[in-house]
């Protein structure tokens, strides 16, 4: 029996998507077997991202409405092993699903995967009360902004209502530079208002635009930061001590040296 | 008119206006109150209300038991107690927009003007007669039995008290112009010291993050902070122990005595009674200085450190 997880943020586009196909795609690598569920029905994009559109034959809805087996909707993906999709409707809306069903559904996925891994669409209507229904855990993705941070505090306020015992929190797209110059937030004052445990912190990157647009995860990348990071919260979901990334950039030969001399 | 409707709320400038059909059971018109506040409580929020009982006679327990058990959980207070002549109303509701303290037909406008005069200026704030003839008869009529008839002159002079003690307890300003009618009613045979509100605490566990809304009528302590976008009212005080960053509403039903304290003082709004307040503009916030109280003093909120020592 395999364990779900929702990604939720409240506000759009935050990074949910990404962090799903990411932290999905982490841990395949690390030989778990894993199904991302899209629950954007309407909008979705996780195939995209993943680089799958192409081969959507069967969708979430079309599962749920009895139109075809769960197996003939999921979507290898053949870049790693054990790592699965199942995309939402495009045609349809929100409405289409139930909560009712989408337990059931996770449920029955959860039989067969060891991590079952919802994208939640963002708001906190319908869509939402749909992706949180079958999930046992729920991290939530927050941009170092007032506003993300404020629909972070709604949704975690949202989520312990509905029984989840403490939301993992994500801290996606910081830029260390803005911070030391105090023009962004950093991660304690973050922390300061939502008081949740925090699972990883991820840089921003411009590979993850690249590899977005590419369809392939950034975890692929060994020479992404932001795959890095992913593959730290991986990590650390199975259990794992690992320590928080330094998010310094390095400053090239001068610095390193000074760093070295004890100048900085 | 076809069926009456036993409840029917109005909103006039004075406050909220509730008529109560005056043939049904107290006991299914409470019911019926509370029914419909449960549906609007935000709505009513600290809304003062003018009771219109038709030709019933309640005693000052009764209408003290109306405030404490219907009303004050929903943060309203009883402004005053009028017999208004149901139709009359519904008929002004649809017409002009006279407020409660000046209706009625020219008749009934004449039998009043003796009574306001003694009471100065301030009758819209108290005892309101209704048209005594009509309502006595329909009195007798209604309620037989040998201890509820009073005759008009006894009867105002119950609901003046039973007024006065409501404004009393809302801490209403025209307190100075009531003062004068207390000597003329202390010596009558009316019970004084009626048991007051129970003011009950709160302990509320946990963060109130945004969307969240706590309220109690009583006193309100928060063991968490209150984010940005959350909301805490009470009837009283209101406790933060820890970073108030949203929005307090301490005196939810009128009361100008209530304070907030919070050990973190870093409010979107604060609001006491009907005064609302919110931090300087532009103002860079400075190192934490430790617990801070917020009170109104002279009709605006101001701020002051809790520990005097410093």
């Amino acid at each position: 029996m395999g364990e779900s997880l929702v990604i939720t943020s409240g506000k759009g586009g935050v990074g949910k998507t990404t962090a799903t196909a990411n932290i999905g795609a982490a841990l395949a690598m690390m030989n778990q077997k894993v199904v991302l569920v899209d629950a954007d029905i309407g909008l979705r994009n996780l195939d995209v991202v993943m680089g799958l559109e192409n081969r959507i034959v069967y969708d979430l809805v079309d599962v749920v409405e009895g139109f075809c087996k769960l197996k003939q909707a999921l979507i290898k993906d053949k870049r790693v092993e054990g790592l699965y999709l199942l995309p939402a409707a495009q045609t349809r809306e929100k409405t289409a699903v139930t909560p009712e069903q989408m337990k059931n559904l996770v449920g029955q996925l959860k039989e067969e995967f060891d991590y079952v891994i919802v994208d939640c669409p963002a708001g906190i209507e319908q869509g939402f009360r749909n992706a949180v229904a079958g999930a046992d855990r729920a991290i939530v993705i927050t941009t170092p902004d007032v506003s993300s941070v404020r629909d972070a505090d709604r949704v975690i306020g949202l989520l312990e209502s509905a029984g989840f015992e403490g939301p993992l929190l994500v801290v996606n797209r910081i830029k260390p530079k803005m911070v030391d110059r105090g023009d962004m937030m950093d991660i304690g004052d973050i922390l300061d208002v939502l008081a949740i445990d925090l699972i990883g912190v991820v840089p921003e990157d411009e590979t993850i635009l690249v590899s977005t647009n590419r369809g392939e995860p950034a975890v692929f990348n060994g020479s992404s930061r932001a795959g890095q990071a992913f593959r730290n919260i991986a990590r650390r979901l199975r259990g794992e001590e690992v320590p928080f990334m330094n998010l310094a950039e390095v400053q090239g030969l001068w610095g390193r040296l000074r760093k070295f001399v004890g100048l900085e | 008119m076809s069926e009456k409707q036993d409840v029917i709320f109005t909103g006039t400038k004075d406050g909220l206006y509730l008529v109560l059909n005056d043939r049904q059971d107290l006991k299914v018109l409470k019911e019926k109150i509370k029914s419909h506040l449960e549906k609007s409580e935000l709505f009513f929020q600290g809304a003062q209300v003018i009771l219109d009982i038709g030709g019933m006679n309640l005693d000052t327990d009764e209408i003290l038991d109306i405030q404490n058990a219907v009303f004050s959980p929903y943060g309203l207070k009883i402004k005053k107690v009028v017999h208004g002549d149901r139709c009359g109303a519904l008929r002004r509701k649809a017409g002009s927009s006279q407020t409660p303290g000046d209706w009625g037909s020219a008749s009934q406008i004449q039998a009043s003007a003796s009574l306001q005069a003694r009471s100065s200026a301030r009758v819209s704030e108290g005892y309101v007669p209704g048209p005594e003839s009509d309502t006595s008869s329909r009195t007798e009529r209604l309620m037989p039995g040998p201890g509820r008839f009073m005759d008009a002159r006894r009867k105002e002079a119950l609901y003046r008290e039973v007024s006065r003690k409501l404004l009393e307890g809302a801490g209403n300003q025209s307190r100075t112009s009531v003062s004068a009618e207390r000597r003329q009613v202390s010596g009558s045979e009316l019970r004084v010291g009626e048991p007051r509100p129970v003011v009950e605490t709160l302990l509320y566990r946990g963060t109130v993050r945004s969307g969240q809304r706590v309220y109690h009528p009583g006193n309100l302590v928060i063991l968490g902070d209150v984010n940005p976008g959350g909301l805490v009212q009470a009837g009283g005080d209101i406790v933060v122990m820890g970073a108030l960053r949203g929005i307090a509403h301490a005196g939810a039903g009128g009361d100008v005595d209530s304070a907030i304290y919070a050990l973190k003082l870093e409010p979107t709004q604060i609001r006491i009674a009907n005064v609302i307040g919110r931090p300087p503009e532009g103002e860079e916030r400075g190192p934490w200085k430790g617990p801070e109280t917020a009170r109104l003093k002279d009709g605006a909120i101001i701020i002051e450190a809790m520990d005097n020592t410093k």
